[in-house]
């Protein structure tokens, strides 16, 4: 029997969305809901499992897109099924074909043909090896580097999706961070929503990704192998993850009728019996792990014990305002990270140096908004825009962010409306951020 | 400003599980619902979804507050059941004499969102006819969990939404509690037998509870094909008993704006008894205004030939002229008020003993006699109820609110156009209330 089977979703008038795995249209709706607000035939891929309530498998990938033409919301997806998780390999192995939907039936073909290759995981190096329409083209290399940086960023372990944000022009990145990222390829998903498990979330951005600093080594490493071979990209990014979390972590198991994983260490050659040194070093970390646990947790007491005096003693001072500050990166030093805008740095250090009168801006605004943060000081310009024409009070902090409130005072503020300073309900960058310049040079 | 809080009486009930056990949350950060959504198995399982689905909603930035599921230290305003943690708007709380049950159940692409979302903000949107008033004073719940009032919902899998809103008018204050249901879920019922089932099982939940008034809304597209599925051929077991104190059932009948014009003389022709009918049709042909001192007269006279007329099946081109007469002057109601320089509500109700109020109950008649001929002509998936409005006591013979669903800018999100007459069902509630 077929392991693979085609899959087909789409919006039908008057009907609604429906799938060809029709008892499980629950599990796909979520699926393209994320592309929504996007043009029709937006989208991208996806490597999707779940376990119905019955315990059955079923993992897929394929290709999501709005139907927006048709109705909001609605979208048509393609691809295939299978009974058990998707391997790992599949994703770059049928990379090039998979956003064209009329290659659907022979990519099914395709795949049942070589099923059995692709369910054995000892064969997935030669596989990636054969692939020859796999390859790391060279404009690619710098966007994963950042795409990899970002997703290697997160500290394990991987219960939720990491957020990616890319250019619909930069898909092609999506297959390498899937092979080369933090989660185990074998138990990653890689959907455009929202989703519970480990894996990626991508979501579209017109604008360039934001330069987060230059690439470790690590990652450098990873991209040039990436563009010799994959294979051995593939191997060091195991090694990486091992690493990091000792052996890559299964998602954990909701039930007893958790879909078993496949993970695939990529070791070079399957070996029945660990080399004698290793052996020597587990005996090592077994001994060390026990004194390292004593150490940290004296460690913690000594300084739960200088707190609480420190807490003891009674001071003249006025108790300490508790500010909460978003966290920032650590100042980079690579030499490429590009610079922020003059003039954006300019108008967040003449915020800093002279707030407008009567509001208060909250440090951790202006911190942003000194390093020239476009999207802070739009939204910074938005909140005094609204205290100052009376729409929003002016006793609350301005902080950067919109609350609910302030949203909806947008929608209902007459003069931001008038100044134009909103587009769909969000500041629109330029004519906010020039308003600002425009109050703060006065 | 005092923080809002919500009370429950003793003997409040969930209309998702029938749970009597409630208390308050805190808002929280909106990004991270679906996760702790993960904890709280419950609240798909009682909407009929799988445990792990997922749910989605709108993606991808989500930069506003939600209630979260977290036990709150102080009252809040927002309140979950403690059995199927559904976020509960406080209308479904509040004092039941004040409070007016609604229902809405259409098939996809029916309106419904749509014309619910026109009830809750009109101020939002550009309107046709009911601008923003300071007369009704609408307070909308901001959540309709998964959502916000101010988000639009991607479809997704769940299958019935919440939604509450409290109307102050003079010194009345209504709480209308809602409950917006998926018609997929009829439509689907053999695919996802769960929702179906969960859906009847909330239906009775909404039954047992007490309130004022019992609205029943079943939107309606038209189609002058008669081809298109409507939740009157899935949804017999919407209806209520016939005669259930309280209880108001009708239709939303929407898209009347797709109705056009077949044949000028066919209509005439029609109208010819009528020396009144005719001439109100013609000066609507030659775009004149059709209001005028025999108006009433005219509209009934219509009424009473649409009823008269057998077989409307073999005349359905006719039908659909005279539908597209009614859209007309409903449109050309919408001219009236700000000639007069008075507001929607004023028109409706005080402006010359209720002049509005007189126009549009005609305009609804005849849509009602428009609408029992469309069904009549075509599988007659309505008749139970046309036949149980006809019983005698009731005074309107089969409710019908007519709207279009005329766009005045397609937006891509769908936020940009608006239901004419979408207020209809609020001017109504507001007098059956008062």
């Amino acid at each position: 029997m077929a392991e693979f089977h085609e899959l087909h979703g789409d919006y039908v008038a008057n009907t609604g969305q429906t799938i060809n795995l029709r008892e499980y249209l629950d599990y796909f709706e979520p699926l393209g809901s994320a592309l929504s607000r996007l043009p029709d035939g937006s989208g991208g891929p996806f490597v999707h499992q779940f376990t119905d309530s019955g315990g059955r498998t079923i993992g897929s990938i394929g290709w999501v897109v709005s139907a927006a033409s048709k109705r909001f919301g609605a979208w048509t997806l393609w691809g295939m099924w299978t009974d058990r998780p998707v391997p790992a390999v599949t994703l770059p192995l049928f990379w090039s074909a998979l956003a064209d939907p009329s290659q659907t039936p022979d990519l099914v073909e395709r795949a049942n043909a070589g099923a059995e290759r692709l369910f054995d995981k000892k064969r997935w190096p030669d596989l990636l090896k054969g692939a020859k329409t796999f390859r790391l083209k060279d404009e690619l290399r710098e966007p994963l580097a950042a795409q990899l940086e970002h997703a290697w960023s997160v500290p394990p372990p991987h219960r939720h999706s990491i957020e990616v944000e890319l250019s619909p022009q930069m898909l092609d990145v999506l297959p390498w961070l899937y092979l080369l990222g933090p989660v185990d390829p074998a138990a990653a998903q890689l959907q455009p929503n929202r989703f519970n498990g480990a894996g990626y979330q991508y979501i579209f951005n017109d604008q360039p990704a934001p330069a987060r600093g230059g690439a470790s080594d690590a990652v450098g490493e990873l991209v040039e192998a990436a563009a010799t071979d994959p294979a051995s990209a593939w191997r060091i990014a195991h090694q990486l993850r091992t690493q990091r979390g000792g052996r890559p972590k299964r998602p954990e198991r909701p039930s007893s009728r958790t879909p078993r994983v496949e993970i695939n260490d990529m070791s070079r050659e399957p070996s029945p019996r660990k080399p004698p040194m290793l052996n020597d070093l587990a005996l090592v970390g077994k001994v060390l792990y026990p004194v390292l646990v004593l150490v940290l947790l004296t460690w913690i007491a000594w300084n739960v014990n200088t707190i609480r005096k420190q807490t003891a003693v009674p001071s003249d001072e006025p108790a300490p305002t508790t500010t909460t500050v978003s966290p920032t990166p650590a100042p980079s030093t690579a030499p490429d990270e590009p610079s922020a805008d003059p003039r954006l740095v300019r108008i967040g250090t003449a915020l800093a140096a002279r707030p407008p009168r009567n509001v208060r801006i909250s440090d951790a605004a202006l911190a942003e908004a000194a390093k020239g943060d476009a999207n802070t000081l739009a939204r910074v310009a938005i909140e005094i825009f609204l205290r100052r024409n009376n729409c929003f009070p002016r006793t609350e902090v301005v902080d950067g962010r919109l609350s609910t409130a302030e949203e909806r005072a947008i929608r209902t503020c007459a003069a931001l409306q008038d100044e134009r300073l909103v587009k769909n309900g969000q500041p629109d960058q330029p004519r906010a951020i020039t308003w600002l310049e425009g109050i703060l040079g006065r | 400003m005092a923080e809002l809080t919500t009370k429950w009486k003793k003997g409040a009930l969930c209309p998702v599980c029938g749970g009597m056990g409630f208390h308050h949350v805190p808002l929280g950060r909106a990004d991270t619902w679906y996760r702790e959504l993960e904890k709280q198995p419950q609240w798909k399982r009682y909407r009929g979804l799988p445990e792990n689905a997922g749910v989605a909603f709108s993606e991808p930035r989500l930069e506003w507050d939600q209630p979260v599921f977290d036990f709150a230290p102080v009252a809040t305003q927002h309140v979950r059941c403690s059995v199927c943690a559904s976020l509960v708007p406080p209308q479904f709380l509040g004092d039941a004499k004040s409070r007016v049950l609604l229902i809405t159940t259409g098939m996809p692409q029916a309106g419904k969102t749509t014309w619910l979302k026109c009830l809750f903000n009109p101020a939002q949107k550009r309107h046709l006819i009911a601008e923003p008033t300071t007369l009704i004073k609408r307070d909308p719940y901001y959540y309709i969990e998964p959502y916000t009032i101010a988000n639009p919902d991607p479809r997704t899998a769940i299958p019935i939404l919440l939604h509450g809103m409290g109307l102050t008018f003079q010194r009345r204050e209504i709480g209308i509690a809602g409950i917006d249901i998926k018609g997929e879920v009829f439509h689907q019922r053999t695919t996802t037998p769960d929702k179906y089932l969960r859906v009847l099982d909330i239906l009775k939940n909404l039954r047992a509870m007490k309130f004022a008034e019992l609205f029943v809304m079943f939107v309606v597209p038209f189609d002058a094909t008669l081809t298109r599925q409507n939740i009157g051929q899935l949804g017999a077991q919407l209806m209520n008993e016939p005669g259930a104190r309280g209880a108001w059932q009708g239709v939303i009948w929407t898209h009347l704006d797709q109705a056009q014009l077949r044949s000028e003389a066919d209509l005439l022709a029609f109208l010819a008894s009528s020396e009144t009918a005719s001439a109100l049709a013609r000066r609507v042909l030659d775009g004149e205004e059709p209001f005028d001192s025999k108006f009433v007269a005219a509209a009934s006279d219509i009424e009473r030939l649409v009823q008269k007329k057998r077989l409307w099946a073999k005349d359905l081109e006719l039908l659909e002229s005279l539908t597209w007469l009614l859209y007309r002057i409903m449109l050309s109601y919408s001219a009236l008020p700000p000639r007069f320089g008075i507001g929607n509500v004023e028109f409706f109700y005080s402006f010359q003993d209720g002049l509005g109020e007189k126009l549009v109950g005609r305009c609804m008649a005849l849509a009602s006699a428009l609408f029992a001929a469309w069904d009549g002509a075509g599988r007659g998936d309505f008749a139970s109820m046309i036949r149980e409005s006809m019983t005698p006591g009731t005074d309107m013979r089969f409710p019908v609110l007519p709207c279009g669903l005329e766009f005045l800018s397609a937006g891509s999100d769908g936020e940009d156009g608006l239901p004419v007459w979408g207020d209809l069902l609020l001017l109504e509630i507001l007098r059956r209330h008062g």
